[in-house]
């Protein structure tokens, strides 16, 4: 019990052992943990929120509730460089602007993995580099518009950035 | 109980079938706007790189595996023996690989412990029941240090069956980790990139 955060007030164990191999399977609470937060998010407001890795959840498992319009929370617990550059500049299209955008993400969780590999750790945040990859995401949409309104620092294409 | 089971039943189906017709209607992932795009290379960047992450961890995990069967073969004696596989079992630790058995999983922070592991620790009471990893032909990272338990009790194998026992158990993982599926991010594309843009986007 002294492993449950504090403010824990409801607890579901749900017994996630194959007893005919003897070994844990998790597939009973995948499969609760998903019916149940499906079940509730059709009753009231809910939200998912997810840190470090997916804690051994399938990856379509988070995509299923952002499918289903579950707002859903991703912590980025790894430092980031700065990010604020403006790749719109010296663009030529969006195609080159895009492909600037995967070098970058390339660039950046390759190194990620050599230095993890360098003190004898592997990545295993994939919480992380998607919240990493997302927020990619909406810098691309920003610099897209700067790239298509022709001047990459103006006020219209500021006014067009979607709201994040 | 039975109640329970179909009331479970009804609900995975009605959210596959919920699941399935946001797919259908929906077309997220499927046009050919320049953030659809984007996100399915970065998708595919994810799964590249996931790969050559595995990639690297199955080399460095039958390296070090194969390091520890060279090192054992100058054992002349089975505390000699003990403190090899002590010093390789905590690299093992170190590198954190792991390979399970059941699932077939490259890796895993946590690691991937089977029930049978633990009730094989808690039967122990000889030398090889002290050391379950060997004896059912896994080798776990923390739990595979060879130890004498009863100072007084008789070992029931020599240093040459040790060796040999272990080096087969090791050349068997060795084996299983060439051998395991890879177990990355294998999903349809439309869902990676719903999930990294789709909540943004709509």
């Amino acid at each position: 019990m002294g492993d449950f955060p504090m403010g824990t007030t409801h607890v579901i164990l749900v017994s996630s052992v194959n007893e005919e191999s003897m070994t844990a399977d998790t597939k009973a609470l995948g499969r609760f943990k998903n019916a149940f937060v499906g079940n509730l998010s059709h009753e009231m407001p809910s939200m998912a929120l997810c840190s470090y890795s997916f804690g051994g959840d399938d990856f379509s498992l988070f995509a299923d509730y952002v499918g289903r319009n579950l707002p859903l929370i991703c912590i980025d617990s790894r430092p980031r460089f700065d990010q604020d550059i403006d790749l719109a500049i010296n663009t030529a299209d969006v195609t080159e602007l895009s492909a600037k955008f995967v070098e970058l993400a390339k660039n950046h969780l390759e190194s990620i993995d050599r230095d993890l590999f360098a003190t004898g750790s592997w990545n295993f945040f994939d919480c992380s580099i998607i919240s990493y990859l997302h927020s990619l995401m909406g810098s691309f949409v920003q610099a897209r518009l700067r790239l298509e309104s022709g001047s990459p620092k103006s006020t219209e294409a500021r006014k067009k950035q979607v709201l994040l | 109980m039975l109640t329970f089971i179909l009331l479970d039943q009804w609900l995975w189906m009605a959210l596959k079938e919920k699941t399935r017709e946001a797919e259908i209607n929906g077309n997220e992932g499927l046009e050919d706007d320049p953030e659809n795009l984007l996100a399915k290379s970065l998708v595919e960047l994810m799964q590249m790189l996931y790969r050559a992450q595995d990639a690297k961890r199955r080399e460095m995990a039958i390296s070090v595996l194969e390091n520890f069967l060279e090192e054992s073969k100058a054992c002349t004696t089975i505390d000699e023996f003990n403190v090899v596989i002590q010093k390789h079992s905590l690299q093992w630790s170190q590198w954190n690989f792991f390979v399970n058995p059941n699932i077939e999983v490259i890796g895993g922070s946590r690691g991937e412990w089977p029930l049978a592991l633990l009730n094989d620790l808690t039967k122990a009471s000889t030398f090889f029941e002290l050391t379950p990893s060997l004896r059912d032909g896994r080798v776990f990272t923390n739990y595979v240090a060879v130890r004498k338990g009863d100072d007084n009790a008789e070992y029931p194998f020599d240093l040459s069956q040790l060796l040999e026992t272990s080096g087969e158990i090791v050349r068997n993982r060795c084996k299983e980790i060439s051998e395991a599926e890879y177990v990355g991010w294998e999903m349809k594309d439309y869902m990676a990139v719903r999930l990294l843009k789709s909540f943004h986007f709509k």
